[in-house]
């Protein structure tokens, strides 16, 4: 009996009757399940031909024991997250009861918040005083430059007056 | 899908998965076993079952329990043989088949032995001994599982051995 045909790889239908009545031996029981692991058509085939008729009747239910494994596997999934945490919880109250946490934290956060409280009322007493000392400059410049720019205006008026007088002059 | 869907699905497919698993091993305690353990693993990767599939599913899950028990006693078994009687030379006398076959490969005679050997392992000897391809590739064209084609391959290698000793005088 051929249980897998030599040109496709997959099951007879000699092979597939033979495993369904139970005649395979060790090894060919392994082959069997190691193709049907991976093929989906003979897997397909497999399925079909397990009908009513030929289903047999575990001795034992397996309904209550099945559904009491998963409940155990729950119940230690739980038990494990819930131990990861207390140990974590544990780990964290200690560090902080021996003072860790605050050793840690407290000079640096003092430290930081006083050089930074510092450093800023620094820079904010210099901008103001930049600000007063370009304020009073620009003051200073507003009052000057009026006159001197006029006067600046006045004498270029006047050179080009004169330079187009002149010009008409030496024309005529 | 909620435990008791999911406990409606064991009542409707235990049988099923019982019988796939005494066909494969013949021994009722073992598939009763078996099939707790096929179950368990279904309700573990439950979400990717849908009812129209999950006859097919079912079976699958229950052939791969199969198989993993089948390996397991298979190997403690052939492992014990081997030691015994079933090989009849030294492992540290003669080269391993895959060198007697590469040194003998012109051989007409090794090459009939080779494609006299039936499925699964005639197309994996074919493709590793004499096209001398690599198992990566011989699994992406046969379709199977580089895992398998190596537990083939090795099977395939004992079967070789089992007749060419005698033949060739190899021991």
């Amino acid at each position: 009996m051929n249980l897998f045909d030599n040109e496709t790889g997959h099951f007879t239908e000699e092979g597939l009757d033979s495993l369904i009545a139970g005649n395979l031996d060790e090894l060919q029981s392994l082959e069997a399940a190691e193709h049907l692991s991976f093929c989906d058509s003979c897997c397909g085939r497999y399925a079909a031909l397990l009908t009513e008729d030929v289903l047999l009747q575990p001795e034992h239910p397996v309904t209550q024991p099945v559904m009491q494994r998963i409940q155990k596997r729950r119940n230690a999934i739980f038990f494990n997250r819930g131990l990861k945490v207390g140990l974590a919880a544990c780990l964290a109250l200690g560090l902080w009861l021996t003072g860790v946490f605050s050793a840690v934290s407290t000079p640096l956060q003092q430290g930081n918040f006083d050089r930074s409280s510092y450093l800023l009322e620094q820079e904010q007493t210099r901008i103001v005083s930049a600000k007063e000392e370009m304020k009073n400059k620009y003051l200073a410049d507003d009052e000057q430059k009026p006159t001197t720019l006029n006067m600046q205006i006045s004498d270029a008026v006047e050179s080009f007056f004169a330079t187009f007088t002149q010009k008409g002059e030496t024309n005529k | 899908m909620r435990d008791t869907a999911f406990e409606e699905l064991v009542q409707q497919y235990q049988r099923l998965v019982y019988t796939v698993c005494y066909q494969m091993t013949k021994n009722p305690q073992t598939a009763e076993d078996l099939t707790q353990d096929t179950f368990l693993s279904a309700y573990l990767h439950r979400d990717s079952c849908t009812p129209e599939t999950a006859k097919p599913w079912l079976c699958r899950i229950a052939t791969n329990k199969a198989k993993d028990y089948l390996k397991s006693a298979y190997n403690r078994r052939v492992n014990l043989t081997d030691d015994d009687e079933d090989v009849q030379y030294s492992q540290y006398a003669t080269p391993p088949p895959e060198d007697i076959v590469v040194d003998t490969v012109m051989s007409g005679e090794i090459a009939d032995v080779i494609r006299s050997l039936r499925e699964p392992y005639l197309q994996v000897s074919i493709l590793y001994f004499l096209e001398q391809k690599p198992v990566e590739e011989i699994a992406r064209q046969l379709g199977r599982p580089s895992k398998t084609v190596h537990t083939q391959l090795y099977r395939a290698k004992q079967l070789l051995q089992k007749q060419l000793t005698p033949k060739g005088g190899f021991s």
